[in-house]
């Protein structure tokens, strides 16, 4: 073995992933070439360091407040089918559901359209300050949380008519969506400049809305 | 730090049952662990932090999985690499734009000059490193995983794997040498 062999093959030789044969044949050289057994001290060197780092590092604040406050949001959607009874819903009517479904589309709708027309960004280094499509969706996500909360009572009145396993499918769902629109507001605060991100992120309000719609209308068990 | 396995059991029992305070403690016995492989692998401390929350929150949506088959830590551990590595995919695609020169000028620009070898002096390098290269070298050579299972994390191949692996080792010694 010569040296570039000895290179090529050296994370594999002091990991011990390699076949006896090669193994012998890299020791053999090492041992008779000072650059290789230097280099092969270095890498040893660095294992040992990476090795020796600690486990466990605390954050330099306490995380858990933040945690528990998201954890209890997401209750919101376990308490409508019950989970542990953490959360109890007044009685809706249908009726005030489905109202309130109609003007959260019709916002939905608006805010898309507003969104595909907002202006290219400014220049580096220049603030946007508040753009009609921003402004826009805020308005939006104010209309898509009274919906939502509206249609999420008129679920949980409804809840002893439907079977366990279409309520397991519509919770499961719901989650799904809850979680992109969590990734994507998640991601609009960290990029309030992307100007696809506020169509997806009301898409998805739209896609939560009609789930929701959907589901206040699945027929009871018989 | 850690907990007695039978309390961490009754723990999970009990989270999994919706018990918010028996998940805190859970929280607590294992923060410290997701927190430094979040830090380790985003080489970003505002963010290890943020996905720290994201990795519990997750965990206590996908409790139900949670078998005892394993460690509860091992369990959490996979868990946060995925949403680690689920976030970096997301981000690279918002910021598809910027293209790190991952080169040696800029990695020994990030690295700090005092106290060469030492425990800060690794993992100020480490936070340097390419992201695909620290993400394998934290988990090979930090956290002790094997390139089969590392491949099937990140959806590399194992060649991939083990390239990567020789980049930021190289990396690491040359910053850690100069």
């Amino acid at each position: 073995m010569n040296c570039q062999e000895f290179t090529l093959r050296l994370d594999d030789f002091v990991d011990g992933t390699l076949s006896a044969a090669e193994r012998t044949a890299a020791a053999e050289h090492r041992d008779q070439c000072p650059g290789c057994r230097a280099a092969e001290a270095r890498v040893s060197l660095l294992l040992a360091h990476a090795a020796s780092l600690p486990r466990a590092v605390a954050p330099e604040r306490d995380l858990w407040p933040g945690i528990a406050a998201r954890i209890e949001k997401r209750n919101v959607l376990r308490g409508v089918f019950g989970g542990a009874g953490r959360l109890r819903w007044p009685r809706l009517g249908a009726s005030a559901a489905a109202a309130a479904a109609l003007v959260v589309v019709s916002s939905l709708v608006t805010a898309v359209l507003v969104a595909r027309r907002a202006p290219a960004p400014a220049p580096s280094g220049v603030s946007t300050g508040v753009t009609a499509a921003s402004l826009q969706l805020t308005q939006v996500r104010g209309t898509y949380e009274a919906a939502r909360t509206q249609l999420l009572a008129a679920l949980a009145a409804r809840r002893g008519s439907l079977s366990p396993a279409t309520l397991k499918v519509v919770e499961d769902n719901l989650a799904i969506v809850d979680t992109a629109v969590h990734n994507m507001e998640q991601a609009l605060a960290r990029d309030p400049g992307n100007r696809e991100l506020p169509a997806l992120l009301v898409t998805a309000y739209r896609q939560e809305i009609d789930l929701l719609q959907r589901a206040t209308r699945i027929p009871a068990r018989g | 730090m850690s907990t007695p396995r039978s309390a961490e059991s009754d723990l999970v029992r009990s989270a999994q049952a919706g018990d918010i305070a028996a998940f805190e403690g859970l929280y607590r016995a294992t923060v410290g662990l997701v927190h430094a492989l979040c830090l380790r692998m985003a080489g970003n401390a505002a963010l290890a932090e943020e996905l720290t929350q994201d990795v519990f929150v997750r965990a206590w949506r996908n409790l139900g999985t949670f078998r005892g088959e394993s460690a509860f830590a091992t369990w959490l551990t996979r868990l946060t690499v995925n949403v680690v590595l689920s976030e970096r995919r997301a981000r690279r695609t918002r910021e598809a734009h910027v293209t790190p020169t991952g080169d040696l000028a800029a990695l020994a620009g990030a690295a700090p000059a005092a106290r060469p070898g030492t425990a800060l002096d690794l993992e100020l390098a480490i936070a340097a490193l390419p992201p695909q290269a620290r993400h394998v070298f934290v988990l090979h050579d930090v956290e002790g995983w094997e390139h089969a299972e590392i491949a099937r994390r990140t959806g590399l191949a194992v060649g991939t794997c083990k390239a990567h692996l020789h980049r930021a080792r190289r990396l690491l010694r040359e910053v850690l040498s100069s």
